[in-house]
């Protein structure tokens, strides 16, 4: 063997030397796997490595090293390793985070949007245009009404998220209102329509009088979505209503109707004594409310509490629902409550009828939501596990490409040095 | 001079001459590069990196081209390629350095001489030539606004398929000269999606380029192009609320808003007197004075007087104004004594006051401000005489109270007749005045406290005129001297009771002045027995139809669904999205100027590449704020 | 008063510049009309409210008149606005019934200052049968027909619309002198000339 002559020829020898030596590491490495070189069956790989490892033979054991909730198809992917009859299980830290996205049943439209994370922590909701709120999670699921979103809408806790895609909005009958004449009934009725619901009225004036909307024919829910009653002057239709009621209807009952037993197998239940007046800052619009608690009975749900009492509350009957309001002058908080007092009693009467109004609903896609990945992952890989060889990840195998494209510039750094002085 | 030295001095010149040649030939190249890159419409960035790369090869080629000039010997051995008479003299006087006499002697440098010249001077013209001709070219290239409407057209015409024609759009000018009387500078913006003008003001809209082929429209109607072979404009003048102008020219449009602020009235505040006054006689004088102020101007200002005349159904007005003061600026304080003696007001008359001023707007103005309304009213003789705490409009069913007056006439009387009556006599009639005395008593004490308010202070009357009759002193001298007389009169003590009803008298009137109560006080309240007549009317009433209303907020249901889909579109056509939010901004401007606000704002950023996430958020907020937040109620799913 | 339910309560605005009392039986003679026409539930008496105080908030229909000069001060003004943005009413009776009269011609400035410009109320308005059907329009009054002020019949109210509905009612008839008696009056009258009163209330309430 003919020794180098000069300190360049020792170079070149050091390049192709090196360049030899790491096809020959690739080459056992290809020979003898990881998995025989540790003489154990538990691969420990990351999300980055699924390709990899379905090039593979089926691996008895792969534990995922993940530092967050892997995306939807990384999962459908362990799945697939999981049904090809490897174990997954999975290490690390990721953000329990799930969203439900409903369209409120109200011509205002609007969806509200449930989300949950178990820790104490700042949950943000997105849209496809920005940011929509943001809220504090206290271990409990916390519900946003939002009137605008679009596309999908993402619950994002660090760098996790759910996302929910929203369904088309919902379809509603006509609100048939019945009431005498006074403010509550005109501002009941202003309020609505403002909203967008389409109504039907019968305000009594006088014995045989009435202020009337619409053609008031039968109150079935061919017709009608939900029934108002406002006073006891609803109490001669209450038959009616009843039937109406039972067959998919909603009602809305003011306390004063309540009151009257016409109304006594509906209402949710018997109105309370003295009046309570609210204390502003728990009214909608700090305007004064004076309102006569609901006493819950065993099939109530509350809806609404002002100062620790129910002040709306709701049951089922049959196959419709019964929303009973503590209230009956609500119109005070239109007139003298703050700036946003008008929009305030709108979407208060909205939303509070949307309780109770028998809707259409369009089918859901949920094909495109993830609205629970945390779950999911938790379904294909079970709960997380300590972490089994954190300082042997798989992603090594991943750095062929890596190695190759350094023997190619060792080999032409060597090739080129010889050129360039002339050897052959 | 030597050989040697002649051809280091010739070495030199060439070498100056060949800098001057490699400045003249970059320059030259750079300006060909310049002019080519704006007719080619390159970036500039390109064009730049072009210029360095062409001006740094040229001159590396010179340099290599002038290696022949580094040293004497190439100098010499240049000049004989170029002499064929010579023989190698000069090289060889190059060589040696030293001057040899028979060399020195052979070689005729002045021979020699006209000739170096004559070349320096070749190259120096040419390169001269090279430089005029590049400015030239640059000149009358699109890279200068001389000829880059005249390039542009004139290829575009002439060689249509290789020249695309100028974008005409690429940067619109918007000149606003507001109107004289403003005082206002007129301001030009480039390229903005919507400009404010003052109303009046005239917007030019310009554009380079000729006006062929550029349409545009003012709130859809054409409107004319104007313009030369450099620019092409639209004018149009600031008039109605909001002008949405679209320019289209080939395929490309764009649309600017022309939002128009109006020029708001003055405003004006009246600072004295601060309050309404009643007087006892038309003899008065009182000094007025208001401050006022405009957004771009004050002319004059004066004040009003209204006088009204009459009583019962038959009143009359007249109206007279102060002499007007002339402002020339933004702010002013108007200033007048009125004199009601020469206004010739008479009791029972009543002189509102308040201040007007205008503005110096000439053109669509002048916009006028007043101010709130003072009054003085002079009260009737008769007031006086019947101090009756009823109201100034007595009820006719409670007509039977004596004015306190009468009753200290009656009571005089009674001192005066005291010795011819009976004690029985003198004590009922004395009782008789004590009734009717406490009666105004009472109905004192009522205005004092307003306990003939059944449902008691603040429901019926005014809370301030309730505090200031509780803390009016005068009504309550007048309550304690009545309590006084009413216990003498009782006790038929008339000539003690005087005194106290006096001081009540002079109390009152004070209370009543100062107070501008009218002693109206509380109307009468009659309460109706609504259980008793309910629905004993024997006319019947009828049924009736309700229209439904509209509803509300539809505007903002538009702006909302607007927004998404700009939004959504700025994601693939920016300028369309700034485009869809600008119309959006002109709906908002009229419905909810913070959203116009926040509209704006993001328009800005898109056109300004900056950052629209925080713009966005405030503008969705202000079109749909989320309005629920709790803990879902999981029973109750709703409808 | 019903179970905690408010009842219709008059309300006579009362506004600084002039006499705002001018009509003192009034109130209670409409209120007396609508007992004895209708079964709205009806406060006994009626209530004045300065305009300047945000308790006007609380009467969603407001009567206002008088003689003298009607301008609003700035708070009156702004209360007036709110009142009839979130949907209350208000009716001013011009008790000098002339045009060209000091209440008409303040009113009218004040009215388009405050709320807008008001415009003639066709005659075929629902306010015209919102109870009592007045197929002429508005009712004359005998102030009218007898010639007193500017000797003149008015053909039509003047309105300030908010869209289809009235937020603001302005009369230069003079119903504030025609209605202006005590209710037991009403006995003498062979036709109660106060059931366009009843209209404008039953308007207000359920429109």
């Amino acid at each position: 063997m003919r020794l180098p002559a000069n300190r360049r020829e020792w170079l070149e020898l050091l390049l192709r030397g090196t360049a030899v030596v790491l096809i020959a590491v690739l080459g056992f490495r290809a020979l003898f796997p990881a998995q025989a070189r540790t003489g154990s069956d538990l691969i420990v790989a990351r999300v980055a490595d699924l390709p990899s490892l379905s090039r593979q033979s089926t691996p008895a054991r792969i534990q995922f090293a993940l530092d967050g909730i892997p995306t939807a198809v990384q999962r459908a992917w362990q799945n697939a390793l999981k049904s090809a009859g490897s174990g997954v299980s999975w290490s690390g830290t990721a953000n329990p985070v799930a969203i439900v996205a409903r369209p409120v049943a109200s011509p205002q439209g609007g969806y509200t949007l449930t989300a949950y994370s178990p820790d104490t922590t700042r949950l943000i909701l997105r849209d496809n245009i920005s940011t929509v709120d943001s809220m504090s999670m206290k271990g409990q699921p916390r519900s946003v009404v939002v009137p605008m979103a679009s596309g999908n809408v993402r619950a994002v806790v660090g760098t996790d998220s759910a996302f929910a895609r929203l369904s088309d909005s919902v379809i509603i009958g006509k609100i048939l209102v019945i009431g005498k004449a006074g403010w509550e009934s005109k501002f009941v009725m202003t309020a609505l329509e403002e909203a967008g619901w389409k109504i039907d009225a019968i305000i009594s004036v006088a014995p045989n009088v009435a202020v009337a909307q619409g053609s008031v024919t039968t109150i079935d829910t061919a017709h009608y979505a939900a029934v108002i009653a406002l006073d006891e002057s609803a109490a001669t239709r209450a038959t009616a209503i009843a039937s109406f009621v039972k067959s998919g209807g909603g009602l809305v009952l003011s306390d004063l109707a309540a009151r009257s037993g016409a109304f006594a197998s509906l209402r949710v239940s018997a109105p309370g004594g003295a009046p309570h007046t609210s204390i502003s800052s728990d009214t909608i619009t700090h305007a004064e409310a004076a309102f006569s608690p609901i006493l819950p009975s065993g099939n109530s749900v509350p809806l609404e509490e002002r100062g620790g009492n129910v002040a709306v509350a709701a049951k089922r009957v049959d196959f419709g629902r019964v929303v009973q309001l503590g209230f009956n002058d609500t119109w005070k908080w239109r007139m003298q409550g703050g700036a946003e007092s008008v929009s305030e009693h709108r979407t208060w009467w909205s939303n509070t009828l949307s309780q109770a109004v028998r809707s259409r609903r369009v089918t859901v896609d949920y094909a495109q939501s993830d609205p629970s990945p945390y779950t999911n992952l938790i379904d294909i890989a079970g709960h997380p596990v300590a972490p089994a060889s954190p300082s042997q990840p798989l992603s090594q195998h991943s750095n062929e490409m890596l190695w190759l494209t350094v023997i190619g510039v060792l080999l032409f750094g060597e090739w080129a040095s010889r050129r360039l002085r002339g050897a052959g | 001079m030597t050989i040697y030295a002649f051809i280091r001095k010739t070495q030199r010149l060439i070498v100056l001459t060949a800098a001057v040649k490699g400045v003249a030939l970059a320059a030259s190249l750079a300006l060909l590069i310049f002019a080519v890159g704006a007719l080619v419409d390159l970036p500039s960035g390109t064009v730049a990196t072009i210029v360095v790369l062409s001006a740094i090869s040229s001159l590396g080629a010179l340099a290599y081209r002038a290696k022949m000039i580094r040293s004497p010997v190439s100098v010499a051995l240049w000049l004989e390629e170029t002499i064929p008479a010579m023989h190698y003299e000069l090289v060889t006087s190059a060589e040696s350095r030293i001057p040899l006499p028979d060399l020195e002697r052979s070689v005729h440098l002045d021979h020699i001489q006209p000739f170096v010249t004559r070349r320096i001077a070749k190259v120096l013209t040419r390169s001269a030539s090279m430089l005029l001709g590049a400015s030239l070219i640059y000149l009358f290239s699109p890279a200068t606004s001389f000829g880059r409407g005249r390039v542009h057209s004139g290829m575009a015409r002439a060689f249509p398929r290789v020249f695309p024609p100028i974008n005409k759009l690429a940067s619109l000018r918007i000149r606003i000269t507001p109107p004289a009387y403003s005082g206002l500078r007129a301001s030009e913006q480039t390229n903005a999606a919507s400009v404010s003008a003052l109303a009046g003001s005239r917007v030019v809209i310009a554009g380079p380029g000729t006006p062929e082929g550029v349409r545009a429209t003012v709130d859809g109607a054409p409107v004319r192009i104007a313009g030369d072979d450099d620019t092409w404009s639209v004018t149009l003048s600031a008039v109605k609320p909001v002008s949405i102008v679209r320019v289209a020219h080939n395929a490309e449009t764009r649309l600017i808003v022309v939002e128009t602020v109006p020029d708001r009235p003055p405003q004006v505040v009246l600072t004295a007197p601060l309050r309404d006054t009643t007087l006892r006689t038309p003899r008065y004088s009182v000094l007025l004075q208001a401050e006022t102020s405009d957004d771009l101007g004050l002319r004059q200002g004066y004040f009003e007087y209204l006088i009204v005349s009459g009583t019962g159904e038959a009143f009359s007005g007249r109206t007279l104004t102060s002499p007007p003061a002339h402002f020339e600026s933004r702010t002013g304080r108007l200033q007048a004594r009125l004199d009601l003696a020469a206004l010739k007001v008479v009791p029972g008359d009543l002189v509102s006051v308040r201040a007007v001023v205008r503005d110096n707007n000439t053109l669509t103005g002048p916009s006028i401000g007043t101010s709130d309304t003072r009054s003085f009213r002079i009260a009737r003789a008769d007031e006086y005489d019947s101090v009756s705490i009823e109201a100034a409009a007595p009820p006719p069913v409670d007509s039977s109270a004596m004015s306190q007056r009468m009753l200290i006439l009656m009571t005089e009387a009674l001192v005066r007749k005291k010795k011819l009556l009976t004690k029985q006599q003198l004590v009922k009639e004395s009782d008789d005045i004590g009734f009717m005395e406490d009666r105004i008593r009472k109905r004192v004490y009522d205005i004092l406290y307003q306990t003939d308010s059944p449902e008691g202070p603040g429901d019926t009357e005014e809370v301030e005129s309730e505090i200031q009759a509780i803390n009016n002193p005068d009504l309550k001298e007048a309550y304690d001297a009545l309590w006084d007389a009413v216990r003498s009169l009782r006790i038929a003590e008339p000539a003690v009771a005087l005194p106290p009803m006096r001081v009540a008298l002079k109390a009152l009137d004070r209370a009543r002045l100062a107070k501008r109560l009218y002693l109206r006080g509380t109307a009468p309240r009659v309460v109706v027995d609504i259980s008793r007549v309910r629905l004993t009317g024997k006319e019947k009433g009828i049924s009736s139809m309700r229209s439904p209303q509209a509803v509300a907020d539809s505007s903002r249901r538009m702006l909302l669904s607007g927004f998404e889909s700009a939004i959504t579109l700025s994601k693939s056509d920016r300028r369309l999205a700034i485009e869809q939010l600008s119309l959006l901004r002109v709906r908002a401007l009229a419905s909810s100027p913070p959203l116009a606000t926040a509209l704006r704002d993001i328009i800005d950023a898109m056109e300004q590449n900056r950052e629209t996430a925080a713009a966005l958020i405030r503008a969705r907020r202000l079109l749909a704020t989320p309005s629920v937040t709790g803990t879902p109620n999981g029973e109750w799913g709703g409808g | 008063m019903g179970w905690w339910l408010s009842d219709f309560t008059f309300c006579t605005g009362r506004y600084e510049s002039g006499d705002w009392d001018s009509a003192p039986t009034l109130p209670a003679n409409l209120i007396d009309s609508v007992a004895r026409y209708t079964d709205i539930a009806v406060a006994p008496s009626a209530v004045i409210v300065p305009l300047s105080s945000p308790r006007i908030l609380g009467f969603p229909l407001v009567y206002m008149t008088g003689h003298l000069p009607f301008r609003f001060s700035e708070s009156e003004r702004a209360n007036a606005r709110k009142l009839v943005d979130r949907g209350g009413m208000i009716f001013i009776d011009d008790h000098n019934h002339d045009i060209g009269g000091v209440f008409h011609k303040t009113a009218v400035e004040e009215i388009t200052r405050t709320f807008g410009k008001p415009a003639e109320l066709r005659n075929d308005h629902a306010i015209y049968k919102s109870f009592f059907a007045f197929p002429d329009g508005p009712p004359a009054t005998s102030h009218e027909l007898n010639g007193w002020g500017d000797n003149l019949v008015h053909k039509n109210l003047l309105a300030v619309m908010d869209g289809p509905r009235i937020s603001v009612l302005y009369s230069n008839k003079d119903y504030s002198s025609e209605w202006n008696y005590h209710p037991d009056n009403k006995r003498f009258s062979s036709v109660d000339n106060t059931r366009f009163g009843v209209n404008i209330i039953v308007y207000a309430l359920t429109r």
